[in-house]
């Protein structure tokens, strides 16, 4: 029984590490061939878990393999277009120029209900609002709307706006980020500075300091919390 | 908070629940490892009716036994230690040496074997 609990940990380790270097989008939203690695890699991960008959290395050879194919894949990708289209396929235009391509609903299998129900979720209540409808090869559906339907911007409506800036947090649980505060070229001095302007007597009592995207020092106390 | 507080009491449990079996599971294996080697004393020595006699205490306790083993351990290992003690009884009922030695030598390497699997060391977690 020991041993499962250890075979357990060092799965666990190996498979968050594979995971890591398959890099982030293995998380997110995957593309075919990635969702087939996902689905053989929790199997494999499983299998030499529970059944101590199987040595570990069964199981993380394959991972291991697994791993290496999909770097190998998307970096194929990264260079190739035929290969680009081998593994992920091409986005399918479902709607074009307000009409609905009924070839294309047949190819993906797609009923009129589901695109419908999509456009829904998208707050597109009217299928003549929309120009283009296009299903991703990642499964979703992106919509262009009829571009006297698009929301307008504050370019359209002239209004004047500064450029926001990324958000910079500065103290988190107490503990200030020195890396954060290089990078907006402050240093300690200027956060006792501004922490004395709002009566505080050390960052120890700040749970959460940023700059925000205005510029401005926002802060919370940790027993404003509770 | 909570969760952590739980979920860490669940694996304290969960763990001296291990020591506690795997504890109980060399205890166990101890005591048939003494009989084996009486029974096998007896066989070699002709002597079958106390032979017999152990045997059959053994099966009597490896039934008892393996009931609560069985919550823990493989229960292919418990099939195939239970297949040879029924092989064995007959052979020294029958009093056939040879085949009676080879049993109660296959049966010490099974006992062995399952708190053997159960050892913490490369071998087994790798």
């Amino acid at each position: 029984m020991l041993i499962i609990l250890f075979r357990s940990v060092v799965l666990y380790f190996v498979v968050v590490l594979i995971m890591r270097i398959m890099g982030k989008r293995q998380i997110g939203q995957l593309q075919p061939y990635e969702l087939v690695i996902a689905l053989m890699i929790s199997e494999l991960a499983s299998m030499p878990m529970q059944n101590t008959g199987i040595p570990l290395f069964h199981g993380v050879i394959p991972i291991i393999t697994l791993l290496v194919l999909q770097v190998l894949i998307s970096t194929w990708q990264l260079k190739s277009e035929t290969a680009r289209l081998i593994f992920c396929g091409q986005p399918s235009i479902l709607i074009e120029k307000g009409k609905i391509n009924i070839k294309e609903l047949k190819n993906n299998r797609i009923n009129i209900n589901d695109l419908l129900e999509e456009l829904r979720l998208k707050d597109y209540f009217n299928l003549d609002d929309i120009e283009y409808a296009i299903l991703e090869t990642r499964g979703q559906i992106t919509i262009i709307p009829k571009s006297e339907l698009e929301p307008a911007t504050r370019k359209d409506l002239n209004v004047k706006s500064s450029q926001n800036m990324l958000p910079v947090t500065l103290i988190l649980d107490g503990k200030v980020n020195d890396r954060n505060l290089k990078l907006i070229k402050k240093d300690k001095s200027w956060l006792n500075k501004q922490l004395n302007k709002n009566n505080i007597s050390s960052a120890d009592q700040i749970f959460l300091a940023l700059l925000d995207s205005q510029g401005k020092f926002v802060y919370q106390l940790k027993k404003e919390g509770k | 908070m909570k969760n952590v507080v739980i979920s860490l009491i669940i694996f304290i449990i969960m763990i001296t629940n291990i020591a506690f079996s795997i504890n109980y599971l060399n205890k166990v294996t101890d005591d048939f490892r003494k009989l084996n080697d009486e029974i096998e004393q007896y066989i070699t020595d002709n002597n079958w009716d106390k032979a017999y006699k152990s045997s059959i205490e053994y099966t009597e306790k490896w039934q008892d036994y393996s009931e609560k083993i069985k919550i823990f351990v493989d229960h292919q290992e418990m099939d195939k230690i239970d297949m040879e003690l029924w092989k064995l009884t007959q052979y020294i009922k029958e009093k056939t040496k040879g085949e009676a030695l080879a049993s109660i030598h296959v049966l010490k390497f099974l006992v062995e074997h399952i708190s053997e699997l159960e050892k913490v060391n490369i071998q087994n977690i790798l």
